[in-house]
């Protein structure tokens, strides 16, 4: 007797020409990029289809493609407890709306900040060109962000009030990173740059390459994000660019610029004021998606990208192949300052 | 009788037909050109859903096939970068998702097996089958004394033998898509070949 020959009999009525109309749809919504019908279905079974909110990825597993170094333990020796550091990046203006001209030689005109838009514009105004930093050239950061735990469900929640400065060399060509340890600068591999949103192998030369004008920017990065997924979902422009700015912290001014203005046309951006982790006021350009609300985080003096913050403005429970995931309105999902962020010739140098 | 014979014989017809008429495409080109034009992932659901709703539905039922049979080729169109374009045809990793999502539904499985083992009908295939009166709906007295042993397999033994079984893999697909040492595959089937075997020659030996 051949037992699985017997096995093979048993419910082999059940026919394999079934045609799952639901089930193709839900997937024709994931390729084309739009919310699934399914999503509604929830009541019905058991198992949620896909859709928007499937596809975003879980909070504290990164957006995009981080450098995994930067988020690796290697760092951790680095940090310095401290209270809150001294700001070198920001001068010593309250102002939010006016900074004060750097440099004396042209009057620089500056609007009122009080959309996306006059902000983009802002920054344009102020930025100047600037020669690419060499590949072996070094991007010192210092950053401020919060401790943060794990919860069961999944979610990596910041803890609110905690602080840790993070200090960290990369070198321009990604190819090293290095740290203090103990008083000792510690050397580690890279690897080449990887920017969920970006091209492979982005480096200064792409980006001096890009468009400077906002609207042909925002044709370029719809382009670049359209050979992963037709059409392009809202949120995309915005995760791309928050992951080219958390991964190159120094931006050529005028592609930085032209940066916030490709979002401002985006509709879906608004502006807000807040404070930053280090206490210091800060422009934001928010987004809200599937119940998060993401800011890039903007220097009002400097118009560089100051940090970001994430945080859970509605209830969620997300069920994806890997389990499911609760958020709770209130939470704290990401929360840095940028300190300093700036090209230097060594690893150590500040 | 053989219903199965009957099925594999028109699939293969179907193929038959196809490959004639079409230059062969494997499903390994298709997933590689989704990686372009994500939209030709489609082509993979037309091509496999058929079989793996079916192998699913025999497991838990057509009342949650559908939505895992959805999300199988969800999770399968995100981790298609991450696919072995060495394997020709998808159909075992397929499988191997689809058997992932299924454990999530181990009690609609369990319950259907006791019910089965129970009062001798099949609550998987009545709910196939709720729209027509016919006989299809009768569990074979076989069936009625194999729910039980499956019941009673642990879920990684149950894992084996079925995609062995009902979807034609080879162990060391099997293997290969539940992530798990081919000597462990072997001896998982090996062990619950035995519990089978054994359950159904108690059979024959009461129906003497």
């Amino acid at each position: 007797m051949d037992e699985l020959a017997t096995l093979s009999e048993m419910r082999s009525q059940v026919p394999a020409d079934a045609r799952y109309p639901a089930a193709r749809e839900a997937l024709l919504a994931e390729i084309a990029g739009r919310p699934s019908n399914a999503e509604g279905r929830e009541a019905s079974g058991p198992v949620r289809l896909g859709g928007g909110k499937a596809r975003r990825s879980w909070p504290g597993g990164g957006r995009g493609t981080r450098r995994p170094i930067l988020l690796g333990g290697l760092l951790a020796g680095a940090v310095a407890a401290g209270a809150v550091v001294a700001v070198t990046t920001l001068g010593s203006g309250g102002s939010r709306h006016a900074p004060s001209s750097p440099g004396a030689s042209s009057p620089v005109r500056l609007v009122a900040v009080t959309s996306p838009m006059t902000l983009a514009s802002n920054a344009a105004a102020l930025a100047k060109g600037s020669p690419p930093p060499k590949p072996t050239q070094w991007i010192h950061t210092r950053m401020m962000t919060t401790t943060s735990h794990a919860k069961p469900s999944g979610a990596q929640v910041q803890d609110p009030g905690t602080r840790q400065v993070k200090e960290t060399w990369d070198r321009v060509d990604f190819l090293r990173f290095a740290h203090f340890e103990n008083g000792r600068l510690v050397f580690a591999n890279g690897m080449p740059s990887q920017v969920g949103g970006w091209p492979a192998g982005l480096d200064y030369a792409y980006l001096q390459s890009l468009p400077t004008d906002p609207d042909r920017l925002l044709t370029t990065i719809r382009h670049n994000l359209a050979t992963t997924r037709t059409p392009l979902a809202e949120n995309q422009v915005f995760d791309a660019v928050l992951a080219l700015m958390e991964n190159y912290p120094v931006l050529p001014a005028k592609l930085n610029a032209a940066l916030y203005g490709a979002l401002a046309r985006t509709g879906s951006v608004r502006l807000g004021h807040v404070t930053d982790l280090a206490g210091r006021p800060a422009l934001s350009l928010y987004r809200t998606d599937a119940g998060i609300r993401t800011a890039i985080l903007v220097s009002p003096s400097t118009y560089t990208y100051a940090g970001q913050q994430r945080v859970v403005v509605a209830d969620s429970r997300t069920s994806g192949a890997d389990g499911t995931l609760a958020l709770r309105k209130g939470a704290l999902l990401t929360d840095e300052a940028v300190l300093t962020a700036s090209i230097v010739d060594d690893a150590g140098e500040r | 009788m053989d219903k199965k014979g009957v099925t594999k014989g028109l699939r293969k017809a179907a193929w038959v037909r196809r490959t004639s008429e079409l230059p062969r495409v494997d499903d390994s080109d298709v997933i590689d050109r989704s990686l372009r034009d994500p939209s030709a992932f489609a082509e993979v659901f037309e091509r496999h859903a058929g079989e793996i709703g079916r192998y699913v539905t025999r497991r838990v039922g057509p009342g949650v096939a559908e939505d895992i049979v959805g999300e199988t080729f969800l999770v399968a169109f995100r981790r298609r970068t991450a696919y072995d374009r060495s394997r020709r045809n998808a159909a075992p990793w397929l499988y191997g998702i689809a058997t992932n999502l299924i454990r999530r539904h181990r009690r609609d499985e369990m319950r259907a097996l006791k019910a089965l083992q129970r009062t001798g009908v099949d609550p998987v295939l009545a709910d196939s089958f709720a729209d027509q009166v016919d006989g299809r709906v009768a569990a074979s007295e076989t069936s009625r004394v194999l729910a039980p042993v499956l019941a009673g397999l642990d879920a990684g033994q149950r894992d084996v033998l079925l995609l062995t079984a009902w979807a034609d893999l080879t162990l060391n697909e099997v293997a290969e898509v539940l992530g798990i040492p081919a000597g462990t595959a072997r001896s998982r089937l090996s062990r619950a070949r035995t519990k089978i075997r054994s359950a159904l020659e108690k059979k024959e030996y009461r129906h003497g």
